[in-house]
């Protein structure tokens, strides 16, 4: 029977009566029992977690519920939810931290984000990075890439490309870096015991300015070029410096004069001054990596020196990129005034920077916390959303230096996003007086490596194995409860990451 | 150095009372009455040589005291015989009328002005919206009743984290936090109660994984793509989508002379509600709006909604129904315990008493959280909070109802003693500070409406009741309204309590 247009159905309080009204003529009454305030709210509806965070990168499900769990510290960031874009990763070998990483990173490449990691010994990253597209750098006396601590770098770069007043800004910049880089190389290279004198800083300054103020346009001076402006002496040298004669110059200057030319050989010397040196292309967006796991672990002096100069160069190439993107913007915001159009050639998407292996640097290289530290402290400035990997807490909580120490605190404090992997008791108590965990925490990250018998099957030859604790972390935000998540890993990602290729044979 | 931790002692709840009044040989005071004065007119006419007429007098009295007064089943939860009879004659009028269908769109008889309004007592729904201190807004949902003042509900959505990592002292504080947020409830006269709904799921990742793709940065390198999108399709293939309400209504007469300045008084007891709420752990509390409400309302007739809700949001499509145009497209309570709605169906279950042990706060967790077996799930805690002057009086009688079973008999049951221990304790209680109210519990459902989801969702649900010693009793009849009362609307069953249902399940 065709339903009738006619309304005649009418709103009492009990709802539509009529066929097809859906009125209620009472509601079922719930028994109900009495209670004090202290015994009922023991029927707490708070006990179970709400939803996981579904936002970011798809890392896993989670170890309770089996939720998917899709985060990183970018997203949170973007989300308000941390203060700073900034993550920490804890575990002991084996568990899969490198992995981890690259599908945190993985996520955030895959929104647009450049990715920048720092890869000081293993090398493990290269193949990633490589796959896509980035530009590897593998630094070393005999790798492929040298440094040369006299190039504009990357900001030169970007100062040629845009010119005017904020190119000669970028040179401005560049120059700074060059002589930041020489001081740190000569303070490395003569070690904590000789420190680099007010005097001797201003001596480098001169040196580097006559240098740039002889290169022409189209020329790149190279490290060498240090040595060569220290010999021949310059009216500009001797001025800042009160020398009247190049003599006295040199008299007064003899010891810089060595440790310039001691940088220029051995292994020190080949890795600054290669043929071959680092030179960014700023924009590409499958970033870059700096291998420098060709250097000895032994070799503290290079490996320091190398990272030193990695990790600037590293921050320039964001700086560079930035501003070029703002430079094509800018073109491309004109030609639309214009009524043209102009497809930016640079654009910007954010970075995010990986480093990994960080208790190598920070133990090895005196300068290194505070380098760190300042970018800790200003990357939200640079748009870059950072992850730094380490074996313990206790990396940086039992650095020799008191100050150190204290500041690399800071970078565990400051981190908005915390990757628990598995560690000893020991480790999180430490972890714990900085940041809050609960002893359920404590304990369910300590139990992470926990086998569940003495008897496995032995591994098939080719095939990959896995300890208890590979790919289980505890992702904890400040003051909030940790979730622990079975971490992912992608088809794409396995056949480019496998730091298990000897066992497997 | 040893890692063993020595466990502490963990605090234990328990101490429920039936509001029901006791009784002795399942007679209460009243049911006493009835019988003895029955007796002693039935030997006054037999004194008088009414014989017929004593006889009908006694078998009278029995039969008041058969239908009204004895409770079948449990003593203390059972129902009354007039209240079965009221159910199945209400339902059989309904059945007769066709009200117990209810469909909407322009193609029916619903009035212009309400063609996706809410079925049943909610058609009447009223919303105030107003601005909180911090400039979002909210809604108040207004109840009206034939016989009672206006009902204002506030509703806080809420995201607790959860106390499977907390120290166990977090876990307590929190606990306590909250039990004191149920003693505001007592000291604000105004507060008719206040209902926590924890609306759970287990979602399928389908849309989140639509969500991530759509996330793809075409500028990314090719390798960075693939690898995203091969990461979302490796995500396991459900994610846990728990929304928890808390919300608290007042009698706006106790307020205000009208319904607009009650409304302004409720908005500045918000606040306090909200920090209240977070000290107990519910994450950080939020004033839903009417849109916030008509979109669980929306999911909860048609589950599968969540994912087109979600992938509205991807589009940028603001969700912008009201609750009280969030109707059903069609819901059928006609038959028994089973209500269909919109494709899917739904069961409802009732506490009908707590677990007898002492329990620890966790020990209810099954019942909250959400189960793969159902497309969703929703428990509702009712509180009818008592006033500290009726709280001492109520306790008063407890106490007298269980020393009053316990001495009539000759030798008291451990029963017996044992709610006369409950009532001493909860007088301790109240001493020390405590607030009383009255608490209930239901659950409902939603599955498949197929012969096995519905064998499935019955036999889960049993499950979870048994498993957490909950007593419970399966909604029968009247399916339509027990489904929306654990809607997160504010819907307090007791202030929908008709006359008759006064009467015969002396609810009140």
């Amino acid at each position: 029977m065709a339903t009738s247009m006619t309304k005649r159905l009418r709103r009492t309080p009990m709802g539509f009566f009529g066929e097809n009204g859906g009125a209620w003529r009472q509601v079922p009454q719930p028994p109900r029992y009495f209670s004090t305030s202290v015994q009922v709210c023991g029927i707490y509806p708070f006990g179970v977690g709400t939803g996981r965070p579904v936002d970011g990168s798809p890392l896993g499900r989670d170890m309770q519920t089996g939720s998917a769990i899709c985060t990183d510290h970018d997203a949170l960031y973007r989300a308000n939810i941390i203060s700073s874009p900034s993550a920490f990763e804890f575990g002991l070998n084996g568990n899969g931290k490198s992995s981890t990483a690259q599908t945190l990173i993985g996520g955030q490449v895959g929104r647009g984000l450049t990715p920048g990691v720092f890869d000081p010994i293993k090398g493990e990253h290269v193949p990633w990075i490589q796959s896509l597209g980035g530009t590897v750098f593998s630094i070393g006396p005999r790798a492929t890439h040298q440094l040369n601590l006299m190039s504009p770098g990357p900001l030169g770069i970007a100062a040629q490309r845009i010119g005017g007043t904020v190119g000669a800004e970028l040179l401005l910049l560049a120059r700074a870096k060059s002589i930041d880089l020489v001081k740190l190389c000569v303070r490395i290279n003569r070690g904590p015991e000789e420190p680099v004198t007010d005097i001797e800083e201003t001596a480098i300054e001169a040196i580097v300015d006559t240098i740039l103020e002889h290169t022409g346009p189209t020329e790149v001076p190279v490290t060498a070029d240090l040595l060569r402006a220290f010999d021949e002496v310059s009216p500009l040298m001797l001025a800042r410096t009160g020398q009247a004669t190049a003599e006295t110059f040199h008299s007064r200057f003899r010891r810089l004069g060595e440790t310039l030319r001691s940088l220029m050989t051995g292994q020190m010397g080949q890795m600054l001054s290669g043929a071959n040196s680092v030179e960014f292309n700023p924009g590409n967006p499958g970033g870059f990596c700096f291998d420098t796991s060709s250097i000895g672990v032994g070799n503290t002096k290079l490996l320091s020196a190398a990272m030193l100069s990695t990790w600037s160069l590293g921050m320039d190439a964001i700086d560079a990129h930035w501003e070029l993107a703002q430079h094509e913007s800018a073109k491309a915001a004109e030609a639309h005034a214009n009524g043209e159009v102009y497809e930016p050639q640079v654009t910007w998407g954010g970075y995010t920077t990986m480093f990994d292996e960080f208790w190598y640097p920070l133990r090895a290289c005196e300068g290194m916390v505070d380098l760190v530290d300042g970018l800790s402290r200003t990357n939200r400035s640079v748009g870059t959303a950072d992850l730094k990997i380490s074996h313990s807490p206790k990396d940086l909580l039992s650095l020799r230096n008191p100050d150190d120490r204290e500041k690399a605190k800071g970078f565990i404090e400051r981190s908005g996003l915390l990757l628990l992997m598995a560690l000893s008791r020991e480790d999180l108590r430490e972890l714990a007086k900085v940041r809050s965990l609960t002893q359920a925490e404590i304990d369910l990250v300590a139990g992470f490596n926990r086998a569940s018998s003495w008897k496995g099957h032995r591994r098939i030859k080719g095939t990959k194995g896995a300890p208890p604790g590979a790919g289980k972390v505890l992702l904890k935000i400040s003051e909030r409860v940790g979730i622990p998540v079975q971490m992912l890993r992608t088809p794409t990602q396995m056949r480019l990451h496998d730091t298990d290729t000897r066992y497997q044979q | 150095m040893s890692d063993m931790v020595i466990p502490r002692k963990r605090v234990r709840f328990g101490n429920w009372l039936p509001t029901t009044k006791a009784t002795l040989g399942g007679l209460t005071v009243i049911g006493w009455g009835v019988l003895l004065t029955g007796v002693m007119a039935m030997v006054v006419f037999l004194v008088v040589g009414w014989w017929v007429t004593g006889l009908l007098t006694l078998v009278l009295a029995l039969a008041v005291d058969a239908v009204f007064i004895i409770r079948w089943g449990d003593p203390t939860s059972g129902r009354t015989a007039a209240a079965r009879i009221l159910d199945r004659r209400i339902d059989a009028v309904r059945h007769k009328d066709g009200t117990n269908r209810y469909k909407t769109g322009l193609f029916t008889e619903l009035p212009d002005e309400a063609l996706t309004a809410l079925p049943g007592m909610l058609a009447g729904l009223e919303e105030i919206p107003g601005v909180d201190g911090t400039g979002e807004e909210y809604v108040l949902l207004e109840h009206r009743g034939e016989t009672r003042a206006p009902l204002l509900a506030a509703t806080f959505s809420c995201d607790p984290d959860g106390t499977a990592l907390l120290p166990q002292d977090q876990i307590d504080s929190q606990v306590s936090a909250f039990g004191g947020w149920i003693v505001t409830l007592s000291q604000d006269t105004a507060i008719e109660g206040a209902v926590i709904v924890v609306d759970s799921a287990q979602e399928s990742t389908e849309p989140l994984v639509a969500k991530i793709d759509s996330e793809v940065s075409s500028a990314a390198p090719l390798v960075a793509q693939r690898q995203l999108m091969e990461g979302a399709r490796a995500l396991s293939g459900t994610y846990a989508d728990v929304e928890v309400f808390a919300s608290v209504v007042w009698n706006a007469k106790e307020l205000a002379d009208d319904v607009e300045d009650a409304a302004a008084e409720i908005g500045a007891k918000l606040p306090q509600h909200r920090a209240d709420l977070a000290a107990a752990g519910a994450g950080s509390p939020v004033l839903t709006t009417s849109q916030d409400l008509a979109r669980a309302v929306r999911v909860a007739y048609r589950p599968d909604r969540a994912r087109e809700f979600g992938s509205d949001d991807l589009a940028g499509l603001t969700f912008r129904m009201k609750v009280t145009e969030a109707g059903p497209d069609e819901f059928d309570d006609s038959a028994r315990r089973i209500c269909y709605h919109d494709g899917v169906a739904s069961m409802t279950a009732m506490m009908v008493a707590p677990p007898m042990m002492h329990i620890t706060e966790d020990y209810l967790n099954r019942l909250f959280k959400p189960n793969g077996k159902f497309l969703r799930k929703r428990t509702a805690v009712f509180y009818r909070p008592l006033t500290p002057g009726a709280a001492v009086k109520a306790a008063k009688k407890l106490r007298d109802g269980a020393r009053r079973s316990a001495t009539a008999k000759g030798q008291p049951s451990e029963f017996d003693q044992y709610r006369q221990e409950l009532a001493k304790a909860t007088e301790r209680d109240l001493v020390t500070g405590a607030s009383m109210t009255a608490f209930a519990i239901e659950v409902t459902v939603t599955f498949e409406p197929t012969k096995r989801g519905i064998r499935d969702a019955t036999q889960e649900l049993k499950n979870i009741l048994e498993g957490t010693g909950i007593s419970y009793r399966f909604v029968e009849t009247d399916t339509a309204a027990g489904f929306h009362s654990t809607l997160p609307l504010g819907m307090l069953p007791w202030a929908y309590a008709t006359v008759a249902q006064t009467i015969t399940d002396r609810t009140n």
